[in-house]
C-alpha cells in the first residue's frame, strides 16, 4: 500500500504543474510549500525509532484551486509527509465550496468533500510551516499520536458568519468521517500489534467570537471522533489482544490576544474516551481452558486533559521569539500516574507529559522560514502508541527535543 | 470599534484583573481615522461599506457579493505602505495577524488567495477592467471603471 502511495505521490505531484502550465487561465491557482528539517532527541522514541537525530522531516504539499463559475470553487491539495515514525501521501482536502448566503452582515455557505478540520487555533494548519508557530505544535493539545482522528474529514459542513456592532461569530457545522490510516492503528497500539483499522462518522461544532476591534479571540469546539481497531497476533505470542473501539468526545477551547508586539494563545483540550474491548488473552491457550484474569483495558469514561499558554514577542516583522508551556494528562483522576503504577507497575511518568518549549522562526524573505526550537519534557504520555507504550524504550522522565526546520512556500 | 472612556479603565484596574485589564485595553486601542481609499470595478453595486464589512471581505468570510457574483480580491504587496495603512487603519489588524489569517485560510482551502499586483497603477488598470474586483490606493484617482466607496464606522 505504502509503496504504491510512494508511487503516486509523485505523480499527484507532478501532474498539477503540469495542469497549470497547460492552462494559463485565470479560474485555476495554485499554491504549495516544501519544508525540510532535522531533530535531535535526547532519549526515548516519540519521534524517529532508529536514531536520536533525525532527517525524517520532509513535507512536500501543492494545491489548486478552480472556479467552476461564478458560484462554486474546488480546492485541493496533495501532501507527502515523511514525519518520523510516519511516510505517507494522502490527499489533504479536496472539496467544493458554494457561499450560498451573501449580506453584508451575514455569510453562510457549505463545502462537501474532503475537508480540512477547523478544531483549535492550529488543527487546520498543523504541516503548514508558515501559518504554525513551531515545527511540533503543543503536545497537550494537538497530539501527534491522534493526528488521523484530527486532519480532515469526508462529509460536508456547513459554516457561517455574522457581523455585529461588538464583533463578529464565525461558525462551523460538520458530519463526515476522518479517513484513517495504519498509522493510526501503530499510534494507538504499537507497531507489533497494528492492524485493521476503521471509522465511523462524526459530528463537529465550532464557533469563534472576535472582537470587533479584532485584538482578541474565543472559541470553542466539539467533535465525536470513533475508531474501530483489530490488533494483529500470532498463536505463538505469549499475549495478544481482542479488537476493540476507541470513541472520544473532544472539546477545545482557545483564546487569543494580540499586541502590536506580540501575541499570546491559551488552549485547553478536554477528551472524554471510552475504550471498549481490547481484552487481553494467551493465543496459544486451547479453547477449553480459561483464559487467566489479564488486566483490563475496558473504560467507561477516561478524561483525557491538556492545556498550553504561548506567548510570542515580534522582535522585528520577520523574526518572531516563541515561550511555551503545556500540561498533558492521559487521566485527570490521576494525575501524577501513581494509581496507574499501582496497578500495572508501568511508570507514573508515562501518564503526563509537561512541556517548556522555546523557539525562534525567522523570515528570510515572503517565501522562505526558518524554525529553530528546544522542547524539555517531563513525563512520556506525549508518546505514541497510546495503547501499548514501549515503556523500555521510553524509560526517560526527562528528556529533550531540538529541531530545526527550513521551509519555502508559494 | 469606538474607544472606552477611561474613567472605566480606572475602576476595573483596581480589581487587578489581568484578564480585564487585557480586555479593556483592547478597546482603548486607537483606530485612526485615516484610511486608504477603496475601490469597486463600477459593476459592483457598492456605495458605502463600513469597517466590519470590508473585514469580511478581506479575512475572506464573505465570498460573493450580494448580487451573487464572486467577488475578486486584490492586493499590493505586503511591503507596500498603502497596504500597510490598509491592514491597520481600515481593517484595524496587524500586519501579521492578516498575514497568518491568510496562510490559514489558503493552505486549509478554506478561501482564494487576493491576487497581487506590485503598485497602484496597475491595481487601478486591473480593477477596471475586472467584474467584481476589489482593491484600495492611497489617492483618489478618477478613472474610467473605477467606483470609490464610501468607508463608515459602525455606530
Amino acid at each position: 500500500m505504502l509503496s504504491y502511495l510512494k508511487k503516486s505521490k509523485w505523480l499527484l505531484l507532478s501532474i498539477l504543474p503540469s495542469i497549470a502550465f497547460a492552462y494559463e487561465q485565470k479560474d485555476l491557482s495554485f499554491a504549495g510549500f516544501a519544508s525540510q528539517g532535522i531533530s535531535y532527541t535526547s532519549a526515548n522514541q516519540f519521534f524517529d525509532e532508529e536514531d536520536k537525530v533525525s532527517l525524517n522531516m520532509t513535507i512536500l504539499a501543492l494545491q489548486a484551486n478552480y472556479l467552476l463559475n461564478d458560484k462554486i470553487r474546488f480546492s485541493g491539495q496533495a501532501m507527502y509527509r515523511n514525519w518520523g515514525k510516519i511516510e505517507s501521501a494522502r490527499i489533504d482536502f479536496l472539496m467544493a465550496d458554494y457561499q450560498f448566503v451573501n449580506q453584508q452582515y451575514f455569510n453562510i455557505g457549505f463545502r462537501l468533500g474532503r475537508i480540512k478540520s477547523d478544531l483549535g487555533v492550529f488543527n487546520s494548519t498543523r504541516d503548514i510551516p508558515s501559518a504554525r508557530p513551531s515545527i511540533f505544535l503543543p503536545q497537550s493539545v494537538y497530539q501527534d499520536t491522534l493526528r488521523d482522528t484530527t486532519t480532515s474529514y469526508d462529509g460536508i459542513s456547513l459554516y457561517g458568519n455574522q457581523v455585529f456592532n461588538i464583533g463578529r461569530l464565525n461558525w462551523t457545522l460538520a458530519y463526515g468521517r476522518y479517513p484513517v490510516s495504519d498509522d493510526l492503528s501503530e499510534s494507538i497500539l504499537g507497531k507489533e500489534l497494528a492492524g485493521e483499522i476503521d471509522t465511523e462518522s462524526n459530528a463537529q461544532i465550532n464557533a469563534t467570537w472576535e472582537s470587533a476591534s479584532g485584538n482578541w479571540a474565543i472559541s470553542l469546539g466539539y467533535e465525536n471522533p470513533q475508531a474501530y481497531t483489530e490488533p494483529l497476533f500470532d498463536l505463538g505470542d505469549p499475549i495478544a489482544m481482542e479488537a476493540g473501539d476507541i470513541m472520544f468526545d473532544r472539546y477545545i477551547f482557545s483564546h487569543q490576544y494580540f499586541s502590536e508586539f506580540w501575541d499570546f494563545t491559551f488552549e485547553f483540550i478536554y477528551q472524554d474516551t471510552e475504550i471498549k474491548g481490547f481484552d487481553l488473552f494467551i493465543p496459544s491457550l486451547p479453547a477449553f481452558m480459561p483464559q487467566p484474569d489479564l488486566p483490563e483495558i475496558t473504560t467507561n469514561s477516561l478524561v483525557n486533559a491538556g492545556f498550553y499558554g504561548q506567548w510570542r514577542y515580534f522582535l522585528k516583522e520577520d523574526l518572531i521569539l516563541m515561550l511555551r508551556y503545556g500540561k498533558y494528562f492521559t487521566d485527570i483522576d490521576d494525575k501524577d500516574g501513581s494509581d496507574y503504577y499501582q496497578n500495572t507497575g508501568m511508570p507514573a511518568f508515562s501518564r503526563y507529559s509537561f512541556d517548556l518549549t522555546a523557539g525562534i522562526k525567522w523570515k528570510l524573505s515572503s517565501k522562505w522560514q526558518m524554525n529553530f526550537e528546544g522542547h524539555f519534557f517531563e513525563g512520556t504520555a506525549a508518546i505514541s502508541p497510546t495503547i501499548k507504550l514501549d515503556h523500555s524504550r521510553n524509560n526517560e522522565k526527562y528528556w529533550q527535543l531540538w529541531s530545526l526546520q527550513v521551509s519555502y512556500s508559494f | 470599534m469606538k474607544n472606552r472612556g477611561v474613567g472605566c479603565k480606572d475602576v476595573n484596574l483596581k480589581n487587578n484583573n489581568p484578564s480585564l485589564i487585557i480586555f479593556l485595553i483592547s478597546f482603548l486601542m486607537p483606530l485612526s481615522s485615516y484610511a486608504v481609499e477603496i475601490i469597486v470595478n463600477d459593476s459592483v453595486d457598492l456605495s458605502e461599506v463600513s469597517h466590519q464589512q470590508i473585514k469580511s471581505i478581506y479575512l475572506g468570510q464573505q465570498t460573493h457579493w450580494p448580487s451573487g457574483n464572486l467577488i475578486k480580491l486584490f492586493k499590493l504587496p505586503a511591503t507596500h505602505k498603502t497596504h500597510n495603512l490598509f491592514v491597520k487603519n481600515t481593517l484595524g489588524l496587524y500586519p501579521y495577524q492578516f498575514n497568518r489569517r491568510w496562510q490559514k485560510l489558503v493552505f486549509s482551502g478554506f478561501a482564494l488567495k487576493p491576487s497581487e499586483v506590485s503598485n497602484e497603477q496597475e491595481l487601478l488598470d486591473v480593477i477596471a477592467k475586472t467584474p467584481g474586483a476589489i482593491g484600495y490606493i492611497e489617492n483618489k484617482i478618477i478613472m474610467e471603471g473605477i467606483r470609490y466607496v464610501v468607508l463608515f464606522k459602525e455606530k
